[in-house]
């Protein structure tokens, strides 16, 4: 099919979006609101072109194109109404730049720039609008917010429906509903354009590690998909790894060790493999993955029948927190901060379950945008970091520990182990890291496996196994697109683009591991026979909650106004 | 056959968008000729009362409408989509005729915007009764993904009489406001809105000025240029000018389209929110012409675009 593009004549082929095709042949269209993830919502009005000369414009995210289209993508009268509607967004959108996910960077202002926008030609719509607190881990503040509604639609597509549509006088808003639960996975804050929603501490926080009385010794882990995307923070391409700029950085700031989440991963690997075993025996399975703390909360509240599935097995960085307490001198002593992709994690370590002689493994979370801020404002120019290697003795991780943070990850490591430890040979890998529904025999049996990372799709294997039960016999669920690569935490923007190239980074890192699979790691054989007490390490439990009320009882949804003081206005 | 008659006829839908009905038929076949049948009771417009007439008087010839399509194309499932006020006065009725023929209700949203057609559809779906973009029209993916045609109520009564041969190119026009005989009369759909004040007994006899098309949607005339038809919805509304306040009215108007749409698109959740804020704190010409150009050029639906046509004349009509 051929088409003009300013003029040019253009071949395509498929049905693709003007907006897709555009950006294909290298023509900047503006625009605010589409995400490639969620359904258009055509809201923004900002990637309006013309189409044969038609009087009224369209918008590119929306229109697909057909044979002979004639597009104009910029004329004065385009960008007039471009311009006029990003004065319009900007009367409802609070500035608060500074204090924003997506400073640097922000697209509203890089717009305002180009387009030559009077940010305050209107008094802003919403400065009384209040800031939504969700069970102190997410916050909505809706003074910034654009309406353009992706927040209600990737929370619709995660299945969660926690945020949703309430008329207010003459207006529509997003609020919080009052009978769902957050599960803090925080696809919100990476799908919205305007910053609106970010987690909690995300900028007064970043240094509370740093607070104590100084005496503490401060230890610092990092997730698998932290030390890739971290590299997106600083401008460097996705996918670039940074494992050793980011452990000198996390030095420079005031870490007294680093250390590598994934060696708590081939402990949970081992764990979860024995867990494995013992249901295969039993004939207890289907086991689910836990070490996604979003996705054990999406069972405890939506799908409650399924609690006794989770494995038990706490997730890595939880075990490793716990480790490092164990072998300190003085545990009362250690700050333990992760280093994570994500948000769901900082709910995590206020689980009260997970304390171990009465002290959280875990006392800080950081996210991987967190950590940007912190380099930012201590002023660490992260390219010229030297190259440093994670702390010992617990710098030694397999491969396969360190692919927790790609989809699929977790559970083909767990059959790794389940599979040597029963017959003491290797599985076969033929189709296991391809297949999202990998099988394979053992004692004759057949055992079918899942992997499933995005909520969207974790509903409907769900509602599969309602219906029949032994339809998988293992699954691993991951809550984020793309497992944890694409987690609430990472840097901004996050798109299927750019969680592939974070994939291949990712997974690039555990290739050179001296050890692909946990059983092969020596290392962790020694600190099992250090420790003491290793139920309490290992192993949790999980609730079920059937009744709504209760949802957010512990964990409240809070509205807080805000004073003038807190914007900062540019 | 009752296609070509009613391309004969050049039958125009009566929903106010002035859409030919056999293009719709036309596409719904290429499509398939299979799919789902909507009759659009929504009356949302302000001054609009035909609808509440036709199922107080005639609402046996609207179901003949309806038997009428189902007759003609292969339609799975035909839905009543009506207001809640025109449900309660005529439950009676309607479930009676609707129960035999396995035709299912469904009942509006309280918004304007709830009565376009893809809002109707989003409805039905069980979803908001947001507008969706268009192309695709309803003929080519309609409601649940099929081919949908939706009708005006007032349209079907029109195809009922089509195809008993008494169809002589007569709609029914609401007659309102500073008159002497409010109500609804049924006369040549190319009248001039003069004649149709002129034949009704309606034509005052001190200076005024009329919105033709419907109280939100309507464009405001002058007396001198009522020598045209009257566009969109049959809905005349007669003001006396010496009482008319411009900017009374603009109020209103903007008022009524802001809790009337569904704030997805910021031209129309801003744009018309901005209007009303400098109608009542002070008018920027400037800035009220920019405003009415975003929302004639790039407002999502036809609310938007209608809303600055309507301002437009509102603002201009003591020069024309």
């Amino acid at each position: 099919m051929k088409i003009k593009l300013d003029g040019k004549t253009i071949e395509v082929v498929g049905k693709k979006t003007i907006l897709e095709i555009a950006k294909e042949h290298g023509v900047d269209i503006p625009f605010l609101c589409n995400h490639p993830d969620i359904c258009v919502t055509g809201s923004c009005r900002i990637c309006v072109v013309r189409i044969n000369n038609e009087n009224r414009c369209r918008s590119a995210c929306d229109t697909v194109a057909v044979e002979g289209m004639d597009i104009i993508t910029s004329d004065p009268e385009i960008e007039k109404i471009r311009k006029t509607n990003l004065e319009l967004l900007f009367s409802q959108h609070r500035e608060e730049c500074e204090d924003c996910v997506w400073n640097p960077g922000c697209k509203l202002l890089k717009l305002a720039e180009k387009y030559e926008v009077k940010i305050n030609k209107y008094v802003d719509r919403k400065d009384h609008y209040p800031e939504i607190g969700f069970g102190g881990i997410v916050e909505f503040d809706s003074s910034k917010c654009i309406d353009c509604r992706n927040c209600i639609e990737i929370c619709k597509k995660q299945n969660v429906s926690f945020l949703e549509m309430e008329g207010k006088g003459h207006l529509f808003e997003v609020v919080p509903a009052k009978d769902r639960a957050c599960v803090y996975c925080g696809q919100c804050i990476i799908h919205c354009p305007a910053g609106s929603f970010e987690s909690v501490g995300e900028f007064e926080g970043v240094e509370d590690a740093f607070k104590g009385s100084g005496d503490e010794n401060i230890v610092f882990q990092i997730a698998p998909a932290a030390r890739v995307s971290i590299s997106e923070e600083f401008g460097l391409d996705p996918g670039t790894v940074s494992t050793g700029k980011l452990i000198s950085g996390l030095k420079k700031v005031g870490a007294d060790k680093v250390f590598d989440v994934s060696f708590g991963a081939d402990f949970t690997t081992i764990e979860e493999a024995k867990e494995f075993l013992e249901k295969f025996k039993d004939d207890d399975l289907p086991l689910f993955t836990s070490c996604c703390p979003s996705w054990v909360r999406f069972v405890e509240f939506y799908y409650p029948r399924f609690v006794d599935n989770l494995t038990t097995v706490r997730s890595p960085h939880i075990i490793s927190g716990a480790i490092i307490k164990s072998l300190a001198s003085d545990p009362e002593k250690t700050t333990v901060v992760s280093v994570m992709p994500c948000v769901s994690k900082k709910y995590e370590i206020r689980r009260e379950e997970l304390k171990v002689n009465g002290l959280n493994p875990v006392d800080y979370v950081l996210t991987v945008r967190e950590v940007g801020r912190l380099f930012r404002n201590k002023d660490i120019d992260f390219e010229k970091l030297p190259d440093s290697s994670f702390d010992d003795p617990f710098g030694s991780a397999s491969g396969d520990a360190v692919s927790y943070g790609v989809a699929g990850g977790v559970m083909e490591a767990a059959l790794r182990q389940a599979f040597f430890m029963k017959t003491g040979k290797k599985i076969k890998e033929k189709n296991l890291k391809e297949r999202s529904d990998f099988s394979f025999e053992l004692e004759g049996k057949e055992i079918k496996t899942k992997k499933i990372s995005g909520l969207s799709q974790a509903v409907k294997v769900l509602e599969g196994l309602k219906k029949y039960p032994k339809l998988f016999d293992y699954l691993e669920f991951m809550s984020c697109p793309g497992g944890c690569i694409g987690g609430g935490g990472q840097p901004m923007p996050t798109n299927e683009d750019i969680r592939k190239k974070r994939r291949k980074g990712l997974i690039s890192t555990g290739t050179d591991k001296k050890w692909k699979s946990a059983f092969e790691n020596d290392s962790v054989s020694e600190i099992y026979k250090q420790l003491k007490s290793k139920k309490d390490i290992f192993h949790t439990s999980f609730r079920a909650e059937r009744n709504p009320e209760n949802i957010n009882k512990k964990w409240p949804i809070k509205n807080r106004l805000k004073s003038k003081t807190d914007g900062l206005k540019i | 056959m009752i296609l070509k008659k009613i391309k004969e006829a050049s039958l125009i839908g009566r929903s106010g968008s002035r859409f030919p009905v056999h293009d719709k038929w036309e596409s719904f076949l290429k499509n398939g000729g299979r799919g789902y049948l909507i009759c659009n009771a929504a009356e949302g417009e302000p001054g609009a009362f035909k609808d509440k007439f036709l199922l107080k008087n005639e609402i046996d010839r609207v179901f003949e409408g309806i038997d009428v399509v189902n007759n003609f194309f292969q339609i799975e499932d035909t839905f009543f989509y009506i207001k809640k006020k025109y449900y309660k006065l005529f439950k009676k009725e309607l479930l009676e005729r609707s129960k035999k023929r396995g035709v299912k209700i469904k009942l509006k949203e309280d918004r304007y915007v709830a009565g376009e057609e893809t809002a109707v559809i989003s409805s039905i779906e069980g979803k908001r009764a947001d507008p969706k973009g268009k192309p695709p029209y309803p003929t080519e993916i309609g409601l649940w993904g099929k081919p949908t045609i939706v009708h005006n109520l007032e349209t079907f009564y029109a195809i009922s009489e089509i195809a008993n041969n008494n169809y002589n190119g007569e709609r029914f026009f609401c007659i309102t406001g500073d008159v002497s005989r409010e109500g609804v009369f049924k006369l040549k759909e190319e009248l001039s809105i003069k004649e149709v004040l002129q034949k009704t007994g309606n034509y005052p006899d001190f200076e005024f000025l009329v919105q033709a098309g419907g109280g939100a949607g309507g464009i405001f005339i002058s007396e001198m240029n009522i020598d045209q038809p009257c566009n969109g919805l049959a809905v005349i509304e007669v003001y006396k000018k010496n009482d008319f306040d411009k900017n009374k009215k603009m109020i209103e108007i903007s008022n009524f389209l802001m809790y009337g749409n569904c704030d997805k698109c910021t031209p129309c959740r801003e744009g018309i929110y901005r209007i009303n804020e400098m109608l009542k704190k002070g008018f920027d010409e400037k800035i009220f012409n920019e405003l009415l150009s975003v929302l004639e050029k790039s407002s999502y639906c036809p609310l938007g675009k209608n809303a600055s046509k309507v301002f437009k004349s509102l603002i201009s009509i003591d020069e024309n």
